[in-house]
Parts: C-alpha cells; structure tokens; sequence
C-alpha cells in the first residue's frame, strides 16, 4: 500500500479546501498544509479508523513523510501489515 | 445614540420554551440558589457522568457539601481565590460548585498551559491554593502556594455560604478586545444570568444530555455547557481531552452539544464522509464564539440538527444574544436576551445589566478602557439592527482576528514578537487564505540591506525560519501559518501606522 497516496486522499476527503496534487513527503504539515490542531485531531480519528491503530500521545510530526513513516510503523504497514 | 426596543425579547425567547418549562424555570441570582434548585426539581435525575457511573442531583448536592467541608478543612475562607487546573472532570465540576458556594471565587485555568504560565496567573490573580487534576501533579509540583488534588474525599459535609448576588463568584480568563489574557471579575448575579439565558432552547430544554466538549476555563463552557445544564436537570458527560470526547459521541449519545464551529465542522464532517453515527443521537447544537457559516448550517441541517447560535462576551457572561431561526436568517446573532440593555454609539454595541462583569482584575487601566464614561461595557464590536430587533455584527473596532475554535487573536500581539528582529522593517498580521482556508499569516517588510544581500528564496527562510522560533512560544492556535515577504509598503494611515483596511 502506497501511504502517501492513501494520506493524500484522506486529507484531501476531509478538510475542505486544501490541494493535494502537490505534496509530498517533504511538505510540512503545519506550515505547508497550515492545519489547526482541530483540523490535526479529525485527521487523527480518520488515520486511527484507517489503519487500526492509535495515536500515542506524545506523537508529534514535521512532515508528512514523519506522519506516513508513524502510520507504518503503528500499523505494522512496513512488515507487511493491512 | 440607539436604544433598542426591549418588548420582544421576552416574547422570542419564552417562546422556545414550552409550557411546563416556561413554569419550572426562573432567574436565580447565585449559584447556591441554583444547586438548591436543581437538587429540589431534578433530585433522583443523572447530574453528572463519566460513562460508567453517574451520580444524582440528590448525590451531587451531597459531594458538593462533603467538598465544601475539605476546603474548610484546608484553612480556606470566604473570598479566598481558588485556581482550578483540570479537565473537565466531574472532580473539577463539582469542586467549581464548592468553590463558589462556599463565597470563595474560582479561577479555573486554561489546560494547556506550562508551569511559567499556571505560576503567573496564579500571582496575578493572588491565588490561595490550587484544586488540580491528577495528570498535572508533575506541572504544579513547584508551584509556591498549597496544592491540593480535586479528587473527592470523604469529610463532614458543610453548608453552603450566605452567598449574595453581588458577590464575587468566578474570575473568567478572557483576551478581552485585544487578545492578552485578563481576568473578567464576575459575581454570582452575572454568571447566573448567563446560565438562565442558557436554558432558551427550542425543542425541549429539560432533561438533556450532554458531552462538555469545551473548556469550563472558558466562559461559554462553563455557563452554557454546564451550569445551563443544572438549571435544566441534564446530564453532563466529563470529557479529559476534545478528541475523546467526540470519540465518544456514538457511545454515550448526547441529545445537545455544546461547541464553536470548528469543533462542529469535524463531527459533521465524520458523519457525513466516514458515515458513522456522530450525530444521530443530536438533536441539537448550540454553536458560539465564532460565526456558523452557511455552509455549516447546511452541512447540520442535513444532518437533522437543529443549530441554534449566539453571540456574547466573557465580560457579559456569555450571552448577550441568541438566534433561534439561522434558516430565516442565517447572518443575524439573534435576539438580545432579557436582562439587558444595549445601545450603539457610532456603530459600536455597548451593554449594561445584571451579567456584565466589575472589571479586569487587578487592571484599572484595563477596566476603565473597558466601560465608557457612563458605565456602559464597550464591546469593540460594530452592530446594526433589523426592523425585527435581530442584530448584526458589521465589523470589530479592535482588530482581533476571531478563529472557528473561537479563540481570539491580536495582530498585535504577534507583531511584538516580529519586531524584536531587527531584520523585520516592518510587519502586519492579518488572516490570509490558503486555498478556501483562513489562516493566521504575516506580511513582512524585510530591513532594506537584506533585500540586495539576499534572493527571494533566501528570504522567503530566513522568514519562516524565524516564524517557526516565534511559534514555538506560542499556543497553537497564534502560531503563523503563512509568510509573505513583502517589497512594497503597506498602506498607511494620516498617522503614518500601517492600514489594516486590506485594500492594497
């Protein structure tokens, strides 16, 4: 599974208003994209439900190549996991 | 100067009510008052919850009386100051309720805030003693005054204060018109008239249930998501974190939510795109602190909920006015609620009555800024009228950006903090778009030597590079989303101070 593509179309899905097509995992998720921390929390909820796991609460992340590599790793993407 | 025609007030609020509602409910002037009242009308109903165990009005009244036995126990008194940090806990309800029946006066602190934060407003506010949550043992450790947690413990129950109207029931942490912190003095009488403007709902007001999503450090939490629910024998739900507590909506529930548009825009939006059930059970929200766009009242329409929205300030108790109608007229704030007089001077709405706070604590400057030569409470906010009384917000004097979280922003403020480089010429705060979003963003002048030293790529991070240390001491809701690096001056005014009329 490509989770960046996934990503993308899930912010894309449920924040009115912002582009997609262009980012990457280099864009920052606060000052490229410019998501509020309620904006983060929705995103949050719809990841968890996604891809069946749950935020830490220490999880913090620049990037969205930070929050993909997270989503991996949480969900056990990486090893070959759902 | 204006002054409105009162005669409809009542008419447009009572008649949201229906009959046996319009008989049980009155306006109680203290808070004790109201415990008693809800105590005697609601005895055997669910006060308050945290999912598994819930406790009565009859219950509630008896821990109330049991907590107000521990703070007498402690050495406090009558008129002591008592900060409150936790989540909105049904601890920290019910210490509220002690706190504020017992004559003390409560200041309940924002959560997220650090230790150098919580130790300021507790020497601005001249504190006795701290109530906290357990999940801030380790951030109040090293404060200088007595801690104490807010978990219930079992002590001889002691009788309410004899608590009057005009005594001081609560400090209520606002950014005023300017967006930097101060303390609205507010006595039993006011933030009970905002409680009982908070029971004009349409659609049944007894009996409901609710998740209090919002900050009780924040006045429209604290009224209207809580003390209204008294008033009206619901049901609160605790709720630790925001997240969890829509996380929760599908689980417990709740008939009626309480919220600022952003937080309704995200439940809307996980019912309507991810088609599970966080609305089926609302029947209502009631949505302040920031204007409902069309577009989100037709998003909850069609989801069956019945939005009912308001405008006020912390300095007002909230409440200044409600609109039952947003279908007929989706722009208005509504119907200035009873108990208040209002009038426009060169545009500006100004308030007196029984909900208006003394003042700013410990800020005479502040306060006297607030209040014009004839006592009546400056707003900051332009208003018109309709032929039916309804009110419209045309604009703000002060120039506070107000967010869909309803938190408030000084351009100001952050302007302070970019001035301090001394490679920032000049600078202007305003909300930018990104795409269709509205963001906190920043135009910056750079000094003069920078633009022929560096390329508009260099510029563009030096800035934001600097933007993003500003931001790190900034709660998240001021941080700067968009920098934009700037040639040309600004606009400016006869004074020579930049224009913040975005015309240019």
């Amino acid at each position: 599974m490509d989770v960046i593509e996934e990503l993308k179309k899930i912010i894309s899905d449920s924040i009115d208003g912002i582009d997609t097509e262009n980012v990457t995992a280099e864009t920052s998720i606060k000052n490229d994209l410019c998501l509020s921390s309620l904006e983060m929390m929705m995103l949050s909820i719809i990841i968890e439900d996604r891809f069946g796991f749950e935020f830490k609460d220490s999880a913090d992340f620049d990037t969205v190549g930070d929050l993909c590599y997270y989503i991996e790793k949480e969900s056990n993407l990486s090893e070959g996991g759902k | 100067m204006n002054s409105l025609d009162y005669s409809r007030q009542n008419d447009y609020f009572y008649s949201m009510l229906e009959e046996n509602e319009k008989e049980k409910l009155h306006y109680l002037s203290t808070v004790p008052q109201l415990l008693e009242f809800s105590k005697r009308e609601y005895g055997k109903f669910p006060a308050l919850s945290d999912g598994k165990r819930s406790v009565t009005y009859d219950e509630l009244y008896l821990r109330v009386g049991a907590r107000r036995g521990y703070l007498l126990s402690l050495g406090l008194k009558k008129g002591d100051r008592i900060a409150i940090l936790s989540p909105n806990t049904m601890n920290a309800m019910e210490t509220y309720l002690a706190v504020v029946t017992l004559g003390m006066v409560s200041v309940i602190l924002p959560c997220g805030l650090d230790f150098s934060k919580i130790s300021a407003f507790c020497k601005k506010f001249d504190v006795s003693a701290i109530m906290y949550d357990e999940v801030f043992e380790a951030t109040v450790r090293d404060l200088q005054i007595p801690k104490y947690s807010t978990e219930f413990r079992i002590t001889d129950s002691s009788p309410a204060a004899d608590v009057l109207p005009d005594d001081i029931c609560s400090i209520c942490l606002t950014g005023g018109t300017t967006g930097i912190p101060k303390g609205a003095v507010m006595t039993h009488r006011a933030i009970m008239r905002g409680a009982f403007n908070g029971c004009f709902v349409s659609g049944g007001v007894l009996h409901n249930s609710y998740i209090v999503l919002l900050p009780l450090s924040h006045i429209f939490g604290l009224v209207k998501s809580f003390l209204s629910v008294l008033y009206t024998g619901g049901l609160c739900y605790e709720c630790r974190d925001v997240k969890t507590g829509i996380m929760m909506i599908p689980t417990l529930k709740p008939t009626t939510l309480v919220l600022v548009p952003g937080m309704a825009d995200i439940i809307a939006d996980l019912s309507i795109h991810r088609q599970k059930d966080f609305s089926s059970s609302v029947k209502t929200m009631i949505i302040g602190a920031a204007p409902v766009t069309p577009k989100l009242q037709k998003k909850l329409r069609s989801l069956g909920i019945t939005v009912f929205a308001g405008y006020g300030l912390t300095e007002a108790a909230n409440l200044t006015s409600g609109n039952k109608n947003l279908e007929e007229k989706p722009d208005s704030m509504g119907m200035i609620y009873p108990g208040q007089e209002v009038k426009i001077v060169d545009g500006e709405l100004r308030l007196k009555g029984d909900n208006v706070m003394l003042g700013y604590f410990g800020d005479e400057k502040a306060t006297k800024e607030a209040f014009d030569e004839d006592g009546w409470l400056r707003t900051g906010d332009l208003v018109s009228f309709d032929d039916d009384g309804c009110i419209y917000i045309t604009g703000r004097i002060k120039s506070l950006i107000i967010l869909s979280n309803g938190e408030n922003v000084s351009p100001e403020e952050l302007e302070e903090l970019f001035y301090k480089y001394s490679d920032v010429k000049d600078c202007l705060v305003s909300e930018m778009k990104v795409g269709e979003r509205a963001v906190i963003g920043i135009e910056i002048i750079p000094e003069s030597n920078l633009l022929t030293q560096m390329s508009d790529e260099e510029l563009d991070s030096h800035f934001k590079s600097i933007s993003n240390e500003i931001n790190k001491t900034l709660p998240e809701f001021k941080r700067i989303s968009k920098v934009v690096i700037r040639k040309k001056d600004f606009k400016r005014t006869g004074a020579m101070k930049i224009s913040r009329n975005r015309e240019d």
